[in-house]
């Protein structure tokens, strides 16, 4: 697993989205939605967005997933088709051939259907993962995207046809699909499920603005908060930086060759270009340093500190020696950054931004520790986003209740309204001309990067 | 998927190394003695390569790695030609490590403990596709897997080819644990693909002796039971509508009707007879007071009550005897498994082997009789290719010279499975002569044998 494909992948779930009715305004990504009055539908839970109890079986989901692709293997293969479902996508829902497109893949997404609706994802790779380390592929998590595509096609066409339970249903699949990914031992594994649910927000958000769409207030309230937990990826990025390590000997003397491997093996995975097929990054840093016995001794004696034998490092080779103590800062830095995740985003904004400042450059930690943060930021701008919808949905609660009135503050709503998990404040709300803005926040340094800048423009339908 | 199916079973024909049902196969060996210590070299994958999880998921994987090398027109058509080369063609192509990590992540597949098809509950509520999803591409990979076991043996790479054979006789073997008659049968055609490319391997120079790796295996190699388990639950799924204790309403018979139309007329098109119209023949039956005499007596005879039998219409009453009637034909297909070859055709009747005869559900029927025939095939294949074994064993330890009667071989050596009985057997100089019972019995084939000939190099 190239690390440049996670920063590939956090690049694209942190891309400003494009979809119909979301543009980009200057420093922000706005949002505009037509809405009408919609009061909770009764029962409260009667839609729901990820599978209940009542409609699982027993089996593991990912295995589905995977006969999915071998129900109709064309329907992916075909350039054509993949064409046809990006054009469907990107079109706008009036324009989209509703009736045309009704059994969209009928037979695959019947089955995708089917194994989000099983009950113990098992992806298998654990072993992997303890083996392989950043070399490990992944086409299989890839592949699974573009189930989600296809899905999100039917989804749209659901909506246009104002076919509510059916589009819910699919809804239901998409957000499962993005929660078994969340299973996921990789942070890749999370991105693509964090990708996954955008293409079942952003269909979502259109049919919020259909007529007669049920209120969805509730549904979106029991999702699971945060509805992606990154702490499998995270501690599989741990298992990944160990099976790295593993080569790193701190027992006995490397030789020459041994040191390559390891570096070959390294720069192939964060390198880029010539480097990546040589080593020749890490090569080039190490013959700068072997020379230098001062930082030798001081490196040594940090080593000795740690608990290795001097009389053992005595006997390794400068590179080893410098490598070692890469590994270790590396290691230590992984864990102060780790240790920071399971906290509301707004507490560990400024440490983190303290902890890059404060730390001098390191060979094999500045390569690891950026692919760790910026998930991280990908799940916090799903659960704004999720927060943004609960929102909306509030709001045409409210005006179901007050005849049609919006509330001139957020106070004046009735129902529970989260935070914004970027500040752990409420969300900006203003009343301008009978339209709602709606504004989020965003971590520091982003202020002027519209993936991270939310603003809802909301109207309500009379 | 069933044209991928039908694509793949052709090439077999095609396959210069594989010889379905072993009817006429020549073969130019060196005497060669066991190799140390004499389970060197295995055909399935051993306890201590095996990992942890289901094979089935892993196998599924393949295709998330590479979709265009295994679908693309291109690849397909690069496959077909390897397919139909020699040996000699494919060493000078220089395929060495074909398929990369698409087929490794094969071989991890066929080395996990466990096989979860989960088709169960598919199975059982009867929607399981008629030929079951998986198929088709698994097909595909057993053929790209034989490429590279073909390429493997042309380079004499023997440890790599037995390392190949293993996964695709594993596939094989967790194909036989598919609920499905079909995909068993896919699971024969695959260990018989593997089967076909070793009798490659052992005429090359410097092969090693796979006596003992060919004893060591199972048998048989594939399991049927699940299969035919798998196709009985389907089909009691599908005549599940049809109810034995109450009447049942126009729009029940008619809502019970019109699926089972369509699977019946699937089954049609899919064993090549012309379609039938399920609506019209039991209108005729149920408008034919003979036959519904005949439908009330059976069903007061297998224990329904008279009274009840008079209310149902005549429509039910036909249904019902006919899913009675297809039951007990269906078990009496069943219990075939069990039965050893030479025992079956004596069983089987007149309706044993009948792709369909005149019941209504009749197309339903498994077709036991042939999968039994098509597992009997393989095992006399690998039955005789021990014996071709034992006899480069025994010419390495007696100056090159082949036995005057198989009791002279030293190992233990299986009887033919088609009759109970040891093959035929006839030494002429250098050459010797294997003849087992013919797997076909159609009867332009009456008479003719699988016949192996074996002919030492010196």
């Amino acid at each position: 697993m190239s690390r440049i494909l996670l920063c590939i992948s956090a690049f694209a779930v942190l891309a400003p989205p494009c979809q119909a009715g979301t543009q980009l305004s200057g420093s922000e990504t706005l949002v505009r939605l037509s809405v009408a009055p919609a009061p909770a539908p009764t029962p409260a839970l009667r839609h729901r967005l990820l599978p209940e109890l009542q409609e699982m079986m027993p089996g593991n989901p990912i295995q589905g997933y995977f006969r999915a692709f071998m129900v109709h293997e064309k329907f992916f293969v075909d350039d054509a088709a993949t064409k046809r479902r990006e054009m469907r996508l990107a079109m706008p829902l009036k324009a989209l051939p509703a009736e045309e497109i009704r059994d969209y893949g009928r037979l695959v997404l019947a089955q995708v259907d089917r194994a989000a609706r099983l009950d113990r994802p098992d992806w298998q790779i654990l072993p992997r993962l303890k083996t392989e380390g950043f070399h490990l592929l992944l086409p299989d998590v890839q592949q699974v995207r573009s189930l989600a595509r296809a899905l999100a096609v039917r989804f749209r066409a659901e909506v246009a046809m104002g076919h509510f339970e059916s589009a819910i249903g699919t809804a239901k699949t998409l957000f499962a699909m993005a929660h078994h990914l969340g299973e996921h031992p990789t942070l890749i594994g999370n991105l693509v499920g964090i990708a996954i649910a955008y293409q079942a927000i952003e269909p979502l958000e259109e049919m919020l603005e259909q007529p007669g769409c049920p209120n969805l207030f509730w549904a979106l309230t029991t999702l699971p908060s945060p509805f992606k937990p990154l702490a499998m990826g995270m501690e599989g990025e741990r298992v990944l930086l160990l099976a790295e390590f593993r080569d790193l000997d701190d027992e006995a003397p490397m030789d020459a060759d041994r040191i390559k491997r390891f570096a070959v093996r390294w720069d192939q995975a964060f390198g880029n270009g010539e480097a990546a097929r040589s080593g020749k990054r890490i090569r080039a840093w190490l013959d700068a340093r072997t020379k230098d016995e001062r930082l030798l001794e001081s490196v040594r004696r940090r080593l000795v500190e740690s608990g290795l034998p001097e009389e053992r490092l005595r006997r390794f080779p400068a590179e080893q020696v410098l490598l070692l103590n890469e590994k270790q800062e590396c290691l230590g830095r992984f864990d102060e950054v780790m240790k920071l995740m399971s906290l509301p985003y707004w507490q560990i904004d400024s440490r983190l931004a303290d902890l890059a400042r404060n730390k001098p450059p390191a060979l094999l930690a500045d390569d690891v520790l950026p692919g760790i943060v910026q998930p991280r930021r990908a799940q916090e701008r799903l659960e704004q986003r999720i927060a943004l919808l609960r929102h909306v949905e509030a709001l045409r609660l409210h005006a179901a209740e007050n005849h049609g009135a919006i509330p001139t503050k957020l106070t004046e709503i009735a129902v529970p309204l989260p935070n914004d998990p970027f500040t752990g404040k409420p969300f900006r709300y203003e009343l301008e001309d009978g339209t709602v803005h709606l504004r989020g926040g965003h971590p520091k340094g982003e202020g002027s990067n519209p993936s991270f800048n939310i603003h809802f423009e909301i109207t309500l339908q009379k | 998927m069933t044209h991928v199916l039908f694509a793949a079973m052709t090439l077999v024909a095609l396959s210069p190394g594989v010889k379905a049902g072993a009817a006429e196969v020549r073969l130019l060996v060196d005497p060669m003695p066991e190799p140390k210590p004499a389970l060197k070299f295995q055909l399935l994958p051993e306890v201590r390569e095996l990992n942890t999880g289901n094979a089935a998921q892993e196998y599924l994987k393949c295709f998330m790695e590479q979709k265009f090398f295994f679908f693309s027109k291109q690849a397909t058509t690069e496959r077909t030609r390897y397919q139909s080369m020699t040996l000699a063609e494919i060493s000078a192509a220089k395929i060495r490590g074909y398929g990369g990590n698409a087929l490794r992540q094969a071989d991890r597949a066929a080395r996990m403990e466990g096989i979860d098809w989960q088709s169960g509950p598919l199975v059982q509520a009867g929607h399981l596709e008629e030929t079951p999803a998986e198929l088709g591409p698994l097909e595909v990979l057993a053929l790209a897997l034989n490429v590279r076991l073909r390429a493997e043996v042309s380079d004499h790479h023997y440890e790599d080819a037995v390392g190949t054979a293993k996964t695709m006789f594993a596939l094989g073997r967790h194909l036989g644990e598919y609920p499905s008659g079909l995909a068993n049968r896919v699971g024969l055609w695959v260990a018989q693909l593997a089967l076909g490319s070793l009798e490659e391997m052992v005429q090359q120079p410097g092969c090693p002796n796979l006596y003992w790796a060919l004893t060591d295996l199972p048998c048989p190699l594939v399991d049927l039971r699940k299969g035919a388990q798998g196709d009985r639950a389907q089909a009691a799924a599908h005549l599940r509508p049809i109810r034995g204790d109450a009447p049942m309403t126009d729009a029940e018979i008619e809502a019970c009707v019109g699926p089972l139309s369509g699977v019946l007329g699937f089954a049609r098109e899919q064993t090549g007879h012309a379609p039938r119209s399920l609506r019209t023949r039991l209108a005729a039956r149920a408008n034919d007071p003979e036959q519904l005499e005949g439908a009330r007596q059976r069903l007061a005879e297998l224990g329904t009550a008279a009274d009840l039998v008079s209310k149902l219409p005549s429509s039910q009453q036909i249904l019902l005897d006919e899913k009675l009637a297809f039951e007990i034909k269906r078990d009496a297909r069943i219990r075939l498994l069990v039965v050893p070859l030479w025992r079956m055709d004596s069983l089987t009747g007149h309706d044993g082997s009948s792709p369909s005869g005149d019941g209504l559900f009749d197309d339903l029927l498994p077709t036991v009789v042939e999968l039994r025939r098509a597992q009997g095939a393989l095992e006399q294949e690998i039955a005789l290719l021990r014996h071709v074994e034992a006899l480069r064993l025994h010419a390495a330890g007696h100056s090159g010279h082949l036995p005057t009667a198989l009791s002279e071989v030293g190992v233990p050596l299986p009887n033919d499975p088609f009759t109970g009985q040891p093959f035929e057997y006839e030494a002429e100089g250098t050459t010797a002569h294997l003849r087992g019972r013919s797997a076909r019995t159609d009867e332009a084939d009456q008479g003719s044998r699988a016949h192996f000939e074996v002919t030492l190099r010196h």
